[in-house]
């Protein structure tokens, strides 16, 4: 199956879902004036794969440095998304990367991730 | 609805001339001579017997050829075909204007001279002159801009003629400053109207009152809508229930919303919400009583004590849902011991900006309002809005951002 691919523009991040390898990423700013036109379709997609391949380890990166509430409800929804899998036996980390002088991001990454309590969540500084 | 642009009214046929073409056993001479009688001759066809169109001739280039005696003489007796340029653009007589333009674009044609052959099921009908067509489009093209600015205008007046109603329904500083000891009020929607507002109760007969910061999904349009159904439950809830305590008021307002917008089951198609803070202040007993949903309270102490940061509950209210919303936890503070307050919605924290396109962020903020304490809530809220503005530099805004500074001593 070929990944999908979404290059980011102004208000969208670009979305890399791989799918053999079950390496997913979300990189970007995400505030699109339409928050379901943008997400819905590769949402779809993911919770389809994870209902077709539930054996493979996954892995879900984000690197975001500006998203708005519409888009933090999504991610959310990944976030349950991700839970479940990991709560039916899937090995699942999320990975949420940050600069190291954001401390907007770091604190909306540990708020998120504290809603996992099965998948793994690692908070990630990078320094540039 | 009226389309912003109606088709074009001109389609091919209608601009075309239904000028006589030549055949390709015509003499160069006799060609010549009629295109030097007749001036109207910019372009012209060449087809074969069938009518089918083979080449085409474009006066100037004819004629600059033919200005040589020696050339005229050897091209003379041949037939027209030595002379045609085999290469030509031809397009259906039943196309419209608008498809033939755009085919020029991509192709990158250009129309100084020339022309397009029009045909018929590839039986040659008329020519184009790429002057008319060059004409058609300069006339669609003023056109289209006049109806463009037209509709921009009608939209913008409805959205400008909006933003009076969402700040005549904003309280004014009047009101709050006849309760508390000055505030400051900053509301900057990304688009003329948005999802935040701030919202000031009427005083109850025991002297309480009530402060709200929103913060609706969406901005715009879509966030004004959303903003108005919160102040308006949040008025209902103070009229029935002016005893409740904040905790309780945000969970009951969260659940009136989430109903009114038919959110309580999980077919519901729209999911929409909102971030709030709500401050009962009581001065009778000399309380203030914070509960928040996605924003926090910024606590001024009296006294020379740091900075104090109260965060509200992590969950958004309204949103999709079966369970009605439980009571958010209640802070309780002290009015004496209170310099002042300060709300913001996470358009403040999240705008992008500085020398590495970061986040304005919550520790910038509190050292911008510990640098700032000693100033009135006017002049605090006016410093803390130029802050973000230059923090935010060329970047855009990207969301709407309010800020209210509320002072108690």
């Amino acid at each position: 199956m070929a990944s999908l691919m979404i290059p980011s523009e102004v208000r969208t991040p670009e979305l890399n879902f791989d799918w053999d390898t079950g390496v997913f990423s979300i990189r970007g700013e995400s505030y699109p004036e339409d928050v379901q036109k943008f997400y819905a379709g590769p949402i779809k997609c993911f919770s389809d794969w994870l209902r077709e391949r539930p054996g493979t380890p996954l892995l879900f990166e984000f690197n975001l440095t500006y998203f708005n509430s519409s888009s933090a409800k999504v991610i959310m929804d990944l976030f349950s998304l991700i839970e479940e899998a990991a709560n039916g036996g899937r090995p699942a980390s999320v990975m949420w990367y940050y600069a190291f002088d954001d401390d907007n991001a770091k604190e909306l990454g540990e708020e998120l991730g504290s809603e996992l309590k099965t998948a793994k969540f690692q908070l990630c500084e990078f320094t540039n | 609805m009226v389309s912003m642009f109606p088709e074009p009214q001109a389609g091919v046929s209608d601009l075309m001339k239904k000028r006589k073409a030549i055949y390709a056993s015509e003499r160069c001479e006799d060609v010549i001579n009629m295109i030097r009688k007749d001036a109207s001759l910019e372009y012209m066809a060449v087809i074969d017997k069938a009518g089918a169109p083979i080449g085409s001739i474009e006066r100037h280039s004819l004629l600059a050829t033919v200005s040589h005696p020696l050339h005229y003489a050897v091209f003379q007796n041949k037939p027209i075909t030595e002379l045609q340029t085999s290469s030509f653009i031809k397009v259906e007589a039943s196309a419209s204007f608008d498809r033939l333009s755009s085919y020029l674009a991509e192709m990158g044609v250009s129309l100084n001279q020339g022309g397009v052959i029009v045909v018929d099921d590839d039986k040659y009908v008329g020519v184009l002159d790429n002057a008319d067509l060059l004409n058609q489009m300069m006339h669609l093209n003023a056109t289209r801009s006049k109806e463009l600015s037209a509709a921009h205008e009608t939209v913008m007046d409805s959205v400008n003629y909006a933003s009076r109603i969402q700040q005549g329904l904003l309280p004014t500083v009047d009101r709050f400053r006849s309760l508390v000891k000055g505030v400051g009020l900053v509301w900057e929607p990304r688009d003329v109207v948005g999802g935040d507002i701030y919202w000031l109760s009427p005083v109850h007969e025991s002297g309480c009152f009530w402060i709200a910061m929103i913060d609706c999904t969406g901005h715009g349009v879509p966030g004004a809508m959303v903003s108005m159904l919160v102040a308006s439950a949040l008025d209902r809830i103070f009229e029935t229930s002016p005893e409740l305590a904040p905790g309780n008021v945000l969970a009951k307002l969260g659940d009136l919303v989430r109903r009114a917008l038919h959110q309580d089951n999980e077919e519901s198609y729209s999911n929409d919400g909102f971030d709030a803070a709500l401050i009962r202040v009581a001065p009778q007993s000399g309380t203030i009583v914070y509960a928040g949903a996605r924003i926090g309270l910024f606590v001024v102490p009296r006294d020379d004590e740091p900075i104090q940061r109260i965060n509200g509950s992590k969950s958004a209210l309204g949103y999709k849902g079966v369970e009605p919303h439980q009571a958010l936890p209640n802070t309780l503070l002290n009015i004496a011991e209170v310099k002042a307050l300060v709300l913001a919605t996470d358009g403040v924290f999240d705008q992008p900006g500085g020398p590495y396109c970061r986040a304005f962020g919550p520790r910038r903020w509190m050292e911008s309002i510990q640098s700032l304490r000693h100033c009135s809530p006017e002049s605090m809220a006016s410093a803390l809005r130029d802050e973000i503005d230059q923090w935010r530099g060329q970047e855009t805004q990207r969301d709407d951002y309010s800020v209210l500074t509320i002072g108690f001593q």
